[in-house]
């Protein structure tokens, strides 16, 4: 049987392969990443593992048995190949055990030198990406020389300049595709790199305790973090882009802080808060020592920075009112998808009112030569 | 024995102490494992990555090498490097626990 997917996660993949086996199906083949092909088994558990053998930039004699010397191993310890994609990932299988022995590694170190391997094939892919944009770059200026030159000894400038028109936009264009595709690599890799330094029982945790927020309102941030209070469940912390939890029974008051409302406090108290020097990119610290230092009066201790921008308080539900308020509701950070689909659009559609007649007049030049 | 490779192996860690015990005799994978579970009484389990990319690592250093090899099932045994470094590593080890005796020890009690 095959089927069509597309995973960013590896290990949602795991995940998917894994309940693929528990109705009877195990992976046999792949192609281009996305085709998963299936054969009829008894359904069973299985656990899957994803390898990869690539060889580093320099690499040591070792490396290149590696490849063989995991396999045959991997195979004393029950592991078989299921099978491998074009880029060379191998995906191991094997009956569930239910203990360590369900994972190639039981080291953190290892994990992590398996979670470089896929990141830095991720990271090695955008060079590659730019080193075709700037052939694409010269070849093109060499051809809009060759073209100038060209028109200037046989007069006919509109047709060259369509020519080259069309030039600028195939160049552009792979433009566009390599830093897209570059921003990609970025991401995969970072992804892949956090997710693989992670064991089973971990990434079970991970996907328990936690949730990617999209939280463009403080209220809304509340009232979420509320919800899961009255579920038995507080905020614990932030981690790669993930919100954590722990069980509990009590019940918790939130308070946030953001710089802006930080700022206005202070100017209220008479003390205006004094912005550090040279700090260009806004990577100071400062608002956030002064807010903890202010915080530590009402005895509150700060739990988790959700979203680059928002500190987070807890302290036991009480009937006290909370120590300050947020008298900004919206926060800059991730916008909900829906508004960054309503800005890309708006960006192209003024994009293309603005070449429509920056074209019309040009066409209209082009006509009086 | 090179300076590098003693920077680098001692102090080793746990789990290439018990291999090179392992391979005090002519071991393969598998046995490897089994052998380290039984002496550690199940607490370490070695999975089959961990192992491989260690003993890949061993060769390379040449603390261990490949005996025999039948079918891309490869047997390994430690070399005198190998014994050196180990004879090395209980010594230092003997010292720490010493040290942590006479410091920690009466509070035991």
């Amino acid at each position: 049987m095959k089927k069509i997917k597309f995973f960013t996660s590896l290990l949602r993949e795991r995940d998917w392969l894994e309940e693929m086996a528990t109705q009877g199906w195990l992976l046999q083949n792949m192609t281009l990443g996305i085709i998963y092909d299936f054969k009829a088994i008894e359904p069973c558990e299985k656990v899957y593992e994803i390898e990869r053998f690539a060889l580093s930039r320099n690499p040591a004699i070792s490396e290149l048995t590696a490849r063989s010397n995991a396999i045959s191993m991997a195979k004393e310890f029950g592991w078989e190949v299921a099978t491998h994609d074009e880029m060379l990932n191998y995906y191991f299988v094997k009956d569930k055990a239910g203990d360590e022995t369900d994972e190639f590694y039981s080291d953190d170190e290892d994990r992590k030198a398996r979670a470089e391997r896929f990141c830095n094939y991720s990271f090695d892919l955008i060079p590659g990406f730019w080193k075709t944009d700037i052939i694409l770059a010269v070849l093109y200026v060499i051809l809009l020389i060759a073209l100038g030159v060209a028109c200037y000894y046989k007069e006919k400038p509109t047709l060259g300049f369509i020519a080259a028109c069309i030039l600028l936009g195939i160049y552009l264009f792979n433009s566009i595709i390599t830093n897209l595709s570059s921003l990609a690599s970025l991401k995969q890799g970072r992804r892949w790199y956090s997710e693989l330094c992670m064991t089973r029982a971990e990434w079970e945790e991970y996907k328990k305790y936690s949730v990617i927020p999209s939280f463009s309102t403080l209220p809304k941030l509340r009232s979420y973090l509320e919800e899961k209070n009255k579920n038995g469940l507080t905020l614990t912390g932030y981690e790669n882009g993930a919100l954590y939890f722990e069980a509990t029974e009590q019940r918790y008051d939130y308070i946030f802080d953001t710089k802006s409302d930080l700022i206005r406090r202070l100017k209220e108290e008479g003390s205006p808060f004094i912005e550090e020097n040279k700090d260009w990119m806004g990577a100071s610290l400062k608002w956030y020592e002064t807010s903890i230092a202010l915080a530590a009066k009402h005895n509150l201790k700060p739990i988790a920075v959700v979203n680059r921008n928002i500190l987070v308080y807890k302290r036991p539900h009480s009937e006290e009112p909370l120590p300050w308020e947020n008298s900004r509701k919206r926060v800059f950070g991730p916008l909900p998808r829906k508004k960054y689909i309503i800005l890309l659009a708006a960006f192209f559609l003024i994009c293309f009112i603005l070449g429509f007649f920056f074209g019309r007049e040009l066409g209209g030049i082009m006509k009086n030569i | 024995m090179e300076d590098k490779l003693l920077k680098k192996y001692c102090p080793m860690t746990e789990t290439i102490f018990y291999t090179l015990l392992a391979l005090l005799e002519p071991n393969h994978g598998y046995g490897i494992m089994k052998f380290v579970r039984e002496l550690t009484e199940e607490r370490i389990k070695m999975g089959t990555g961990t192992l491989y990319t260690m003993l890949g690592r061993l060769v390379e250093d040449r603390m261990i090498t490949v005996v025999s090899e039948v079918d891309g099932k490869k047997t390994y045994q430690i070399t005198e490097d190998g014994k050196q470094l180990l004879v090395m590593e209980q010594e230092r080890l003997r010292k720490q626990c010493a040290n942590g005796e006479k410091t920690l020890g009466g509070m035991n009690g």
